[in-house]
């Protein structure tokens, strides 16, 4: 088993560095074949990589303890789905994720960009660009960190997965997570090939967009899952705490957010061509650093960073690539002019300006405080530490006027807006959200930032909603469909427009879910003995002592609760075999639409129905509003994605008076 | 819109119907969430399950039992262990770096943006933007909107 991953890797390795040179020669000396060969090789190092994950599941699946990587992170009390979960639960295992579902993605980008076509001149760079990547990771793979390290003698049993990684998030959070890092270099791919060839306009922005948007909800769906996994497991009430590994995985997502809106001004407007490439160079850049950060846990200290073993390798990978990528884009800097001008400050290209500012704004500020500690180390040996004040200081404010700008935003006209347009799309919205906030003030909210916040969300809800009713009312009147069914004619056909309103009331969602329970939550501890009762909010609950199982290779006990005298909550505690140091956490919650109960049983003294029991109770409002924002999220980038329909009849009813952009 | 502010408010009424099992234990929580965990990774003193968490939080509870104030306490932790107990950063030394960096950061980039802005912005014709443009099923709603909206 050992072996033959082994040659395969390596194999991979051979080949990635054959296609990189052949693609640039073919290039170099026009030959169809060398280019074809080139893509065929990357062909190839799909399959080799594919081969040597399947052997990896394949020696998990059957308890080959001789791969010290099996034997690290499985064991036979494992249900197989875990075992399988176990193959990106590990450094070695991860990274070779990575490079896998990057070879798959691209292969699908060879056969999505096969036929002929004005984007074949980028193709031999795009593979060039990609099998680099695949060349450093299956480096890595291959002599530093390989998963398929022999030990001599197998032992009979493994030492099984993390506590912490027993949990339905984690066969779903990580991987996720990971593969939204790795699907950013495809649209970077496709940067460079722009800039390798000089053809800059706008054919790379097209093939790279849908790319983009698809790394975009990927990563940021691994994200919102991230925080449900903390939320579930962590037990600590939350489900953002700042810590590096999150922040790394969220500024790549946020520079992407910046990028996905800023081409729309080269698209449109043809401005900003070479802001977009340092854009998306950034993105790329940033889900490197994050893939290695989140893989090795660096940056708690500088010492850490050095002992690493892939540390160095990241490091030089990544400055390279910094370097080169920085040394194209100067080079082809005086061709990336724009096309034209900002007509006026109140446009829609001034707010997408704004919008970047915001989305790179937050993003070094995160950045900043993530890598202060090894700065500080570095610069004066003494320790920071940079926790959850600094981040909701900083970024907080950012994170509301980026709210404040979603409604504006998206209600600018292109070019110029002219008074009566503003008081025609502002005036309900800005009314609505005054008597929102007067509302919320009559019940009671008088904390200044949750009236800021949800003032906010509603305004932007305001401007969503009447973007929605105006063009299912306008389509009505036109077509004569009933409005229903124009509303829904109306997002098939504009999908961008109308899928991009969904994305935006799904970060709505989150924001709202945000607020509030990071306004109203409510915590206490109690110890209880059977019988007593802890009220907090509207919830009384009542402990019946604890309850414990042995299971096959773990140990659970739960605290036997009642709420409000009827409900039954269990929260647990369960002990693995293995990790007996290391009890985990499975949260008591009881989830409503408007607030979770979420009950941590953190100790007990006894057994059986006479234990007393320490818990730690939190009520969180509108939690669930940030998983509903999540499917969202998905569902409106899908509709973004969703291949546009075929041209219909209706175009010729345009009358070629009406100047096109003269206010669309 | 009323609809959503009213489901809003439903969830809010719970809020201040908070029933505070013991005020102690708040105070305890409230420093512990100042600390961090000097032998765990990113987590408060609060949250850490770790031994040496709880011992501080038992710190906590006596000081506070005894009367001194959050800042007190947080001081005599900063004596002992260096300003990197906080999870806060100190608004000076070498932490004040952290927050000036943001405000340097967010300073040069609107510099950047109003010289682009004003380089750019020369008043153009309104001539049709030409740039790429078809005429796309957006377009055509779109101007079946400007139809209706302008009754034109």
């Amino acid at each position: 088993m050992a072996a033959l991953g082994q040659i395969c890797i390596v194999g991979a390795f051979g080949l990635a560095l054959y296609a990189i040179v052949s693609s640039l020669a073919g290039v170099r000396v026009r030959s169809r074949e060398l280019i074809l060969s080139g893509q065929n090789a990357a062909w190839g190092v799909t399959a080799l990589i594919t081969a040597a994950s399947l052997t990896l599941l394949i020696a998990l699946a059957v308890h080959d303890f001789s791969l010290r990587y099996v034997w690290e992170h499985s064991s036979r009390a494992m249900s197989m789905d875990l075992v399988l979960a176990a193959f990106y639960s590990g450094q070695q295992g991860s990274l070779l994720y990575w490079a896998w579902t990057l070879s798959i993605f691209s292969a699908i980008v060879l056969w999505q960009q096969r036929k002929p076509g004005p984007h074949r001149v980028f193709m031999p760079y795009v593979v060039a660009v990609l099998m680099v990547v695949e060349a450093f990771m299956t480096l890595l793979l291959g002599f530093v960190a390989t998963p398929f390290e022999a030990l001599p003698r197998p032992p009979q049993d493994g030492v099984g997965l993390n506590p912490l990684l027993y949990d339905a998030g984690m066969r779903i959070h990580p991987p996720m997570l990971l593969a939204g890092l790795m699907s950013w270099t495809i649209p970077f791919s496709f940067a460079i090939a722009a800039l390798a060839t000089g053809k800059l306009g706008n054919e790379w922005l097209a093939l790279s967009r849908r790319y983009a948007m698809v790394a975009w909800v990927i990563l940021g769906l691994g994200n919102v899952l991230g925080a449900w996994w903390a939320y579930h497991v962590l037990g600590w009430g939350g489900y953002w705490g700042w810590d590096p590994v999150e922040n790394v995985a969220i500024m790549p997502w946020l520079v992407g957010t910046a990028f996905i809106h800023s081409i729309q001004m080269q698209e449109r407007r043809g401005m900003l061509k070479a802001w977009n490439i340092v854009l998306i160079m950034v993105a790329f850049f940033l889900s490197i650093f994050g893939t290695f950060v989140v893989r090795s846990g660096i940056l708690a200290s500088v010492h850490a960073f050095a002992l690493s073993e892939i540390g160095p390798y990241f490091l030089t990978f990544l400055s390279l690539v910094i370097v080169g990528s920085l040394g194209l884009f100067f080079w082809r800097l005086p061709r990336l002019r724009a096309e034209n001008q900002i007509d006026s400050l109140l446009s829609r290209e001034s707010s997408f300006l704004i919008n970047n500012l915001l989305f790179l704004g937050i993003a070094f500020a995160i950045f900043w405080g993530t890598i202060y500690p090894l700065v500080a180390e570095a610069i004066a040996d003494q320790k920071v530490s940079v926790g959850p004040p600094y981040f909701k200081q900083v970024a907080g404010p950012l994170l509301g006027a980026m709210l404040l700008l979603m409604g504006i935003g998206p209600l600018m006209p292109w070019r110029r807006a002219s008074r009566e347009h503003l008081l025609h799309n502002f005036l309900v919205p800005v009314g609505g959200a005054v008597l929102g906030i007067a509302l919320l003030l009559v019940f009671g909210v008088i904390d200044p930032f949750a009236l800021l916040g949800f003032g906010l969300c509603l305004f932007v809800l305001g401007t969503i909603l009447q973007e929605f009713t105006r063009g299912a009312l306008a389509r009505h009147r036109a077509t004569g469909e009933n409005v229903v069914l124009a509303l829904g004619s109306l997002v098939r056909r504009n999908n961008r427009r109308y899928g991009g309103y969904l994305v935006h009331l799904a970060i709505l969602l989150i924001g709202a879910g945000a607020v509030g329970s990071q306004v109203y939550q409510l915590q206490t501890q109690a110890t209880l003995a059977p019988g007593q009762s802890v009220s907090l909010g509207a919830y009384t609950i009542t402990a019946q002592g604890v309850q414990t199982t042995q299971l096959s290779g773990v140990k659970v006990t739960d605290g036997l609760l009642t709420v409000n005298g009827t409900d039954e909550l269990r929260p647990e505690k369960q002990f693995f075999d293995n990790f007996p140091q290391q009890p985990s956490t499975k949260v008591g919650l009881r989830s409503t639409p408007f607030e979770d109960l979420y009950v941590v049983l953190s100790d007990w003294t006894g057994d059986g129905p006479t234990a007393q029991v320490s818990l730690a109770i939190f009520v969180n409002p509108l939690v669930s509003w940030i998983w509903a924002g999540g499917v969202l999220l998905l569902l409106g980038t899908l509709i973004t994605l969703w291949p546009a329909p075929a041209p219909s009849r209706q175009r010729a009813m345009i009358p070629s008076s009406i100047g096109v952009g003269a206010r669309a | 819109m009323r609809i959503a502010s009213l489901v809003l408010l439903l969830a809010m009424a719970f809020a201040p119907m908070a029933v505070h099992a013991d005020a102690l234990d708040d105070g305890v929580r409230r420093v512990a969430l100042q600390l961090q965990c000097p032998v765990c990774e990113g987590e408060t003193v609060a949250d850490s399950p770790s031994g040496l968490a709880a011992d501080m939080r038992a710190v906590i509870r006596t000081k506070l039992q005894a009367g001194e104030s959050d800042q007190q306490i947080l001081d005599e932790f900063v004596a002992s262990y260096g300003d990197g107990i906080l999870t806060e950063p100190p608004k000076h030394g070498i932490s004040l770096g952290v927050w000036v960096g943001p405000l340097i950061g967010l300073a040069l980039g609107a510099t950047v943006l109003t010289l682009l802005l004003r380089a750019w912005r020369r008043p153009a014709p309104l001539t049709p933007v030409s740039s790429g443009l078809t005429l796309e099923t957006d377009v055509v709603d779109e101007f079946h909107r400007f139809r209706e909206e302008y009754g034109r």
